[in-house]
């Protein structure tokens, strides 16, 4: 008699292929009942990709009106036996797409899909990240002056920064849409996006930032201190203004609290 | 990765009891017109998995949850796993219902993660005396970590193993004798097995007869034609089948009034039809507790 553990290796094996011997194993468990024992394993292979895809279409909308129900099955059908999840939430799962689809060769005529992944992900993070507090400008401004330079300013949990070489702002807003036309004059040209992902109540939204305010921001992520961080914005945008660009990202809530950032 | 973070703490909730009522699933479809027009429902119940990333999901249960009791009911425990269950998962778990203090915790009689993979399916165990006692360790562990009883539920099976020795309802009254966990008897999932694998029915709700059933579900299935047979799929996406209903009444006979709930996960509808499709099963529980009273 098989044990448990084989009946779940021999399953897990099965359920991840279409054919060969692990098919064969775990078809043999399964008694004969009226109707083919591959097709009763299939009931259950196609639970696992149907709303394991259903989960990528839910995390990737402008990924999926991109580039079509079809396409997007076939890539997902890839990427879940590939990547399957490795946690048993949802939430944690797809984080990988992007990557996936830079080496997915059909994928190549549209070279900005994986950077349009990337920056579905951040939303979804941003949405399940856990909430905090906004940094009150009047605890900033009570600092000394001397103690700026060195300050680390910790970006919110719901944070996140995105670049693109690629407009993906406005694909995923064209493509959100699903206004083809709208994606299609977007396709020939070729301009980057440095983009921020905040949370606003409780939606995730995004923020079309300067290549200076970009790289500023994403040094304080990296825990450089503002003088570091605003060299970093400077070295990208001379025309870059520390004080000019904190008062947008105080207004919108970029950063932490000051009681939780090192001082 | 990012979302692998501690979860967030807060203070403790006192658990809210799930009233004998009908109650229905939270989807995120429903957050907002749920908690803005808080129509009038027994209880809410919620898979757990959708909020361990805290974040908005979180905020928005908090909110239902100031108004209704609610019911944890997970799809990821993996209470079948012959390599035990996941510590990690079991403890987020753990100090979610230590923050949102619900009424019940269940899970399901099946298995979903193996050698770390999560399948996102509820599939079936061999019915042996090894996974028995495999499922009693995992709902031990569980109990331990929550701190009380959990009920567990009858999944849809669309296949048998060739060397299960028990029967299913026995399987499940010795789960509940050995581990002192009750039942969530699942109304479709006994008629979709019932039908697919030509057991009757009549007999397995009498083989069940004085478990400790503390929770029923109710949804609709979906009838798949594979080869020349109609296989019975429990996709939860539709209304309940009148045959489902009449197996509910039957149910209320012979276990009494016990909360119910309208499960609708696919195609989900307005809140208004699940709330109606609740009333329906509210009627018969009022009838069930009419005819209790009268006994």
């Amino acid at each position: 008699m098989p044990t448990l553990l084989e009946v779940q290796q021999a399953f897990r094996d099965a359920l991840l292929t279409r054919e060969g011997e692990a098919v064969e194993a775990a078809t043999g468990l399964i008694a004969p009942d009226g109707l083919d024992a591959s097709a009763r394993l299939q009931i259950h292979r196609n639970h696992v990709f149907l709303t394991l895809g259903d989960a990528l279409a839910g995390l990737y909308p402008a990924v999926h009106a991109m580039v079509g129900e079809g396409f997007f099955r076939a890539a997902a059908r890839r990427y879940i036996a590939a990547q399957p999840p490795r946690q048993p939430s949802l939430y944690a799962f797809g984080g990988e797409l992007a990557a996936f689809l830079e080496g997915f060769e059909p994928a190549s005529g549209l070279p900005y899909l994986p950077d349009l992944a990337r920056l579905e992900w951040a939303m979804h993070e941003s949405f399940h990240a856990r909430d905090e507090p906004a940094l009150n400008a009047a605890d900033l401004a009570r600092l000394p002056a001397e103690a700026l330079e060195g300050r680390v300013l910790r970006l919110r949990a719901d944070a996140r920064l995105v670049r693109s070489a690629w407009p993906v702002a406005r694909l995923w807003q064209a493509a959100s849409a699903g206004d083809g036309e709208a994606v299609a004059a977007i396709d020939a040209c070729l301009a980057p996006d440095h983009l921020l992902v905040l949370r606003d109540g409780l939606d995730a939204r995004l923020w079309e930032l300067s290549a200076g305010e970009w790289h500023w921001l994403a040094a304080c992520a990296k825990g450089q201190g503002l003088g570091a961080a605003a060299e970093a914005g400077l070295a990208a945008d001379p025309g870059f203004d520390l004080a000019a660009a904190l008062t947008p990202n105080l207004q919108r809530g970029s950063f932490a609290p000051l009681s939780e950032t090192p001082a | 990765m990012s979302l692998d973070g501690p979860f967030p703490a807060a203070t403790d909730t006192a658990a809210t009891a799930i009233p004998v009522a009908a109650g229905i699933g939270l989807r995120a479809a429903h957050f907002e017109v749920l908690t803005q027009t808080r129509p009038a429902i027994g209880w809410l119940e919620i898979h757990p998995e959708n909020y361990l990333g805290g974040g908005a999901p979180l905020a928005y249960l908090e909110r239902a949850r100031a108004h209704y009791p609610v019911s944890m009911h997970g799809v990821g425990l993996s209470l079948g796993s012959a390599d035990g269950l996941d510590g990690r998962h079991l403890e987020r778990l753990a100090a979610l219902a230590r923050r949102i203090g619900p009424g019940l915790i269940s899970e399901h009689v099946s298995w979903s993660v193996h050698d770390g993979i999560y399948f996102n399916d509820l599939l079936p165990l061999p019915y042996t005396e090894e996974s028995l006692a495999a499922v009693c360790r995992n709902i031990e562990r569980a109990q331990e970590a929550f701190g009380r009883t959990i009920l567990v539920e009858n999944a849809s099976t669309y296949l048998q193993f060739a060397h299960s020795t028990i029967a299913e309802p026995d399987f499940l009254r010795a789960l509940a004798e050995r581990t002192g966990c009750g039942l969530l008897l699942d109304v479709n999932n006994v008629y979709v097995s019932c039908r697919n694998h030509g057991w009757d029915a009549a007999a397995y709700l009498e083989a069940l007869a004085g478990a400790p059933v503390g929770e029923i579900h109710l949804a609709g299935h979906a009838e798949n034609r594979v080869g020349d047979r109609i296989v019975r799929i429990d996709d939860h996406g539709s209304h309940v089948a009148p045959a489902v209903w009449a197996l509910y009444e039957a149910v209320l006979a012979s276990f009494g009034p016990v909360p119910t709930l309208i499960e609708w996960d696919t195609d989900i509808p307005s809140l208004e039809v699940l709330l109606a499709e609740a009333g329906k099963a509210q009627a018969l529980l009022d009838w069930a507790i009419r005819h209790a009273d009268a006994a």
